[in-house]
């Protein structure tokens, strides 16, 4: 049975099974007017989704991944999220419990690593840490400044499950 | 907010989200950008105006900041000396291109259901429905949203970003990944500001300078009588760095007729 995340209530009934389904990030499949379904976070409901895209990014990069060391499943996924990705964690480990399901990654877990965000000045060549949105020299108070780390949203690492002998030998 | 994060994992959702003890087979350091497929596209995009000779801009603000009637003005203003097309995104409804269209200018509606900004791959797919070797100027108009579109590279040369001074003009502080990515932000619906007292652009321009760098910040009224010769002017220039020079109206209109 093929499974079916819907965004959102309306996208729901579009696709006719009916409506409320969205009542909390469980992933579990539940079956309306014969076509299975799986619950939909209630942060995606709010119309910020862009997480989900993001996941589904995510999920085909881990798939390439495990397919290419032979590996049968995915025990754990590690990303780098910083405050200036645009990205908010939480809403990224809902959408990757759902979204999951059914793939590599299913029953993976989800390590996600914030950092701080770093600025260097461009007039006093200072690195300093600051806020998202003051983005000023902390030494000089300058503005014109580049932001240095803060704003990644990487797949850092993938830890695979292998069964029996692995079709590739680890390094 | 913890460090790695397990603030999501609830009692309902923890056997989905809580892996097994260690993998049992080799752990792959990775180190790519989760948005990588998105980011070749987009440079597939970039590819193609670039072969073509077109700028693209990437217009963003909130829903109702006023991001179709720009358009609509700039056309009326460009429209005879520059070949203008419009890729519209909405979640619904094709209004937004209806109203392009009637100044005789291309525009392609992307609905996009219910997500909430625009890709590098629904751009692209656009892209094959517009004449690009026959275009100077591409907007590509995004969903009405301050966060999400500001994540995705859609292959565009600038992002532009309207600033309605109906909305607060602490805006900047409040979306800082929106307007860092702005290379120019336009404080839509000025001539409002003489009836508004709460807006003050000075603030909003502090805070869009809080974000580093030198972002300029104009000011636009586009419906009644349109105000917008410094977009123009912008636009104009941005135009004319890429090497795009307009056509003379006359010329313009022999070659429709030749064609």
């Amino acid at each position: 049975m093929k499974k079916q995340i819907y965004w959102s209530d309306a996208e729901a009934r579009r696709q006719g099974v009916g409506f409320g389904l969205a009542t909390g990030g469980t992933g579990t499949g539940e079956r309306r007017r014969g076509i299975e379904t799986t619950l939909t976070p209630v942060a995606m409901r709010e119309g910020i989704v862009h997480e989900l895209s993001v996941c589904q990014a995510l999920l085909a990069q881990v798939a390439k991944i495990a397919a290419a060391h032979g590996a049968t499943s995915v025990a754990r996924v590690t990303v780098e999220v910083g405050p200036l990705s645009g990205i908010e964690p939480v809403l990224l480990a809902n959408a990757f419990a759902a979204a999951s399901t059914g793939s590599y990654a299913a029953g993976a877990a989800l390590s996600i690593e914030t950092s701080v965000v770093m600025i260097s000045c461009l007039a006093c060549g200072v690195e300093s840490q600051a806020r998202p949105n003051r983005l000023l020299c902390a030494a000089c108070g300058g503005y014109r400044t580049r932001v240095v780390g803060g704003d990644e949203l990487r797949l850092r690492r993938v830890e695979l499950q292998v069964q029996k002998s692995p079709l590739v030998q680890t390094a | 907010m913890c460090q790695t994060c397990g603030c999501s994992i609830t009692p309902g959702n923890a056997h989905l989200t809580v892996g097994p003890e260690g993998g049992t087979g080799p752990v792959i350091e990775v180190l790519q950008d989760l948005l990588a497929a998105n980011d070749r596209v987009a440079m597939h995009n970039r590819e193609h105006f670039d072969q073509y000779g077109v700028l693209a801009i990437n217009l963003m603000s909130s829903p109702g900041a006023g991001k179709t009637a720009l358009l609509e003005a700039t056309i009326v203003a460009l429209g005879g000396r520059y070949r203008i097309a419009v890729i519209e995104g909405d979640l619904e409804t094709d209004n937004d291109a209806a109203r392009i269209r009637a100044h005789g200018v291309a525009a392609v509606q992307i609905t996009t259901g219910t997500a909430c900004h625009l890709d590098a791959h629904l751009v692209h797919r656009a892209l094959h429905e517009l004449p690009l070797e026959g275009l100077d100027l591409l907007f590509i108009e995004n969903v009405g949203n301050l966060v999400c579109p500001a994540s995705f590279d859609l292959g565009q040369h600038r992002n532009v970003v309207l600033l309605c001074v109906t909305e607060g003009d602490d805006k900047p502080a409040k979306y800082p990944v929106m307007f860092r990515a702005a290379d120019l932000v336009a404080l839509s619906k000025a001539d409002l500001l003489d009836v508004l007292d709460d807006f003050d652009p000075e603030r909003a321009a502090g805070a869009l300078r809080a974000l580093g760098g030198e972002t300029p910040m104009l000011r636009t009224a586009a419906r009644r009588a349109p105000e917008i010769a410094s977009w123009l002017a912008w636009l104009e220039r941005e135009l004319a760095g890429r090497g795009i020079v307009a056509q003379a109206p006359l010329q313009k209109s022999a070659a429709t007729v030749a064609a």
